[in-house]
């Protein structure tokens, strides 16, 4: 069933364009893909008040398909200072004074961003460090292709971690099951090359599962879809992230996110494994940490440790709208290098920790 | 070669399942003898390095073989009583994954992986998937994976568990075969698997290596003489609740029986030579039939 839905997810993406031509007829597909980006493309460029004017006079106007992101985001740059939700047409009703002030309205927007979400004077000190990286005025390129793709990446990369999950529990349990343990430990290297070349395939099968799963939706839709988009700042949809970066670069997040919770995943089975001396408890592991952890996260009152759970690494899209920052006596760091490192360490830790447990396992 | 086993004891909670067993073992077969939960399979994986003793220790050439680690096994071979294998492997494929946790290079593996699959007659199941194997099968599959290093010390459990008579024979000769120049140590509870291939046979009971010896040695430990008589049918049940009956066999006469007896049991019984089967009976009583 899994291999079923990650070797049509290209499809699915590629299916899920939708445009609309001149003459009201809806399509969709490659070909959708390719004229919404044409469509949207004539917007290209630096997207200056003046622009922006337009865009929002071409919306009134009924041409809604080139034109709604940047009547979104000029309205997300307008929102009142302490509004956390957004009036997505508040752009339509501004008069042209407003919009000509847009970007100011943005940087005060942002300054409150920062008082809101930085609790200490040092919050306070990075969010802004954070902001004044964004540059303005946005430069806008359609980003069809990588906005779905962020989205079918995060979709696919949790598929893929219980997956490795999957794979990787047998490595270790597998000696159990059969009862070659006896002739495995007995022999030479038994406890310790064999046992090392174990962690180093549990490592390989999630690198290369990983890679072969995320590598093949990305050839497939890239490539019949179009890379437009790829340097067009992620803050045109999310103006108030913490994460000043392109389209392509936001990808390369959630992808290494994935990536992350694979090793995560592989290094969390292989030592339940390696412990249990049974396969089927170490599958479920990884799905629980990836896939029931976000339910408990919105049911329990633990707001902040939830921000930090192994689940959020596959949730790196949704972690970037909101600038989560922590702090550790003098230093401040935000939500996602942190999971990154954070969970990285432990995916190794937890593969050193399952090779020692099986290296040095008793028969019973 | 030395292997020592120096008192050495393992328990299992309140459960003492080898027990303050010392041997000196160098060249040579060695058949460990002793009924089913006599600790054979306790003893022969703490010399495996797979369990470590509550108690004691066994070295190898005077040193501890938990120390040594890699280096002793090295030298060491060895087939589980419960020999698992990874079905999905062909046999060729299962040998050279053995061999390189063996730490054996490929050429020399791939070489020896040819030579043993003749030796065990398994030459032309090569690309034979392992689950296909029959038990015989299996079993030499087993010893040849055990053997892939040459190894110094080579420890069979229950080596013919499972198998039919022919196949057991094969295997026995197959021991006899592998057996020169190294210390090889055989457990079983049958007592023809190695009553002609041993050089010293060790009787274990209750955890503890109650007797050690050559065959010989073995056989005249037995405190008491061998009788052969034929009795009536109707007497049988008589004879064998007052005597360690060996063996019966049903004739025109009457029933003729084995007893291990000081006195002649009857007028008429003949007094035979004892075997090594005598002396697993004599020591091992009413257990041994377990």
């Amino acid at each position: 069933m899994r291999c079923w839905q990650l070797s049509c997810s290209p499809f699915f993406a590629i299916g899920s364009f939708d445009f609309v031509d001149s003459e009201g007829t809806p399509h969709t597909g490659v070909s959708a893909a390719r004229s919404l980006v044409e469509d949207k493309n004539q917007w290209r460029g630096e997207l200056t008040p003046e622009v922006i004017s337009q865009a929002i006079e071409r919306y009134r106007d009924g041409d809604w398909q080139s034109t709604y992101e940047i009547v979104f985001l000029a309205s997300k740059m307008l929102r009142d200072e302490d509004g956390d939700s957004y009036d997505y047409e508040v752009a339509l009703g501004a008069d042209p004074a407003r919009i000509g002030d847009i970007y100011d309205s943005y940087q005060t927007n942002l300054q409150a961003e920062c008082e809101k979400y930085g609790k200490t004077p040092e919050q306070v000190e990075y969010l802004m460090g954070k902001y004044e990286r964004i540059e303005t005025p946005f430069s806008y390129e359609a980003f069809d292709t990588w906005d779905t793709m962020l989205l079918y990446a995060t979709t696919v990369s949790i598929v893929l971690v219980v997956v490795i999950g999957f794979l990787t529990a047998g490595i270790f349990a597998e000696e159990f099951r059969y009862k070659s343990d006896a002739v495995f430990f007995s022999a030479r290297y038994g406890r310790t090359r064999a046992t090392r070349a174990k962690a180093c395939a549990g490592l390989i099968v999630a690198t290369a599962v990983y890679w072969i799963g995320i590598g093949l939706l990305s050839a497939v839709v890239f490539a019949a879809a179009g890379v437009s988009g790829a340097s067009t700042p992620y803050q045109i949809v999310y103006p108030y992230s913490i994460y000043p970066v392109t389209f392509s670069q936001m990808y390369g997040m959630v992808v290494l996110g994935g990536y992350v919770g694979s090793l995560l995943s592989a290094g969390v089975s292989m030592l339940v494994a390696s412990k249990t001396r049974s396969a089927s408890v170490a599958v479920c592991i990884p799905f629980l940490l990836f896939c029931v952890s976000p339910f408990l996260g919105r049911a329990l009152p633990f707001k902040t440790l939830f921000t930090l759970t192994p689940d959020q690494l596959n949730n790196v899209m949704n972690c970037s709208r909101i600038p989560y920052v922590y702090q550790v006596g003098g230093t401040v760091f935000s939500q996602i290098p942190f999971i990154f490192l954070l969970y990285a360490a432990i995916a190794l830790v937890l593969v050193v920790l399952a090779k020692r447990t099986f290296g040095k396992a008793m028969l019973r | 070669m030395e292997l020592s086993l120096n008192k050495l004891t393992r328990r299992y909670g309140e459960m003492v399942a080898v027990d303050d067993a010392s041997i000196v073992m160098e060249r040579g077969v060695y058949g460990l003898l002793g009924v089913n939960g006599a600790g054979k399979t306790t003893l022969m994986r703490m010399v495996t390095t797979l369990i470590r003793p509550s108690q004691g220790s066994i070295t190898y050439d005077g040193k501890d073989i938990f120390e040594l680690g890699g280096t002793y096994r090295r030298e060491l071979g060895y087939l589980p009583q419960d020999f698992g294998y990874y079905p999905d492997l062909s046999v060729q494929d299962y040998l050279m994954y053995i061999a390189a946790i063996k730490g054996l290079r490929e050429a020399f593996a791939k070489r020896r992986t040819g030579e043993l699959l003749e030796q065990i007659g398994m030459g032309r199941h090569a690309r034979t998937k392992m689950r296909k194997l029959s038990g015989g099968m299996l079993r030499r599959v087993g010893i040849a994976q055990a053997m892939m290093n040459d190894p110094k010390v080579l420890v069979l459990d229950e080596p013919t568990a499972g198998l039919d008579p022919s196949e057991r024979v094969r295997f026995r000769n197959l021991i006899g075969e592998l057996s020169e120049d190294r210390l090889v140590l055989l457990s079983t509870h049958i007592v023809s698997d190695i009553e002609f291939v041993a050089n010293r046979i060790v009787l274990m009971d209750h955890g503890r290596l109650t007797l050690t010896g050559t065959p010989e040695e073995v056989v005249s430990s037995i405190g008491t003489g061998v009788w052969d008589f034929v009795v009536p049918r109707g007497e049988v049940n008589r004879y064998l609740k007052r005597y360690l009956v060996v063996n019966m066999k049903s004739g025109a006469d009457g029933v003729e029986l084995r007893v291990l007896a000081e006195n002649p049991p009857m007028t008429g019984a003949r007094r035979v030579r004892a075997t090594l089967e005598d002396a697993f009976l004599f020591h091992f009583g009413e257990k041994a039939g377990e």
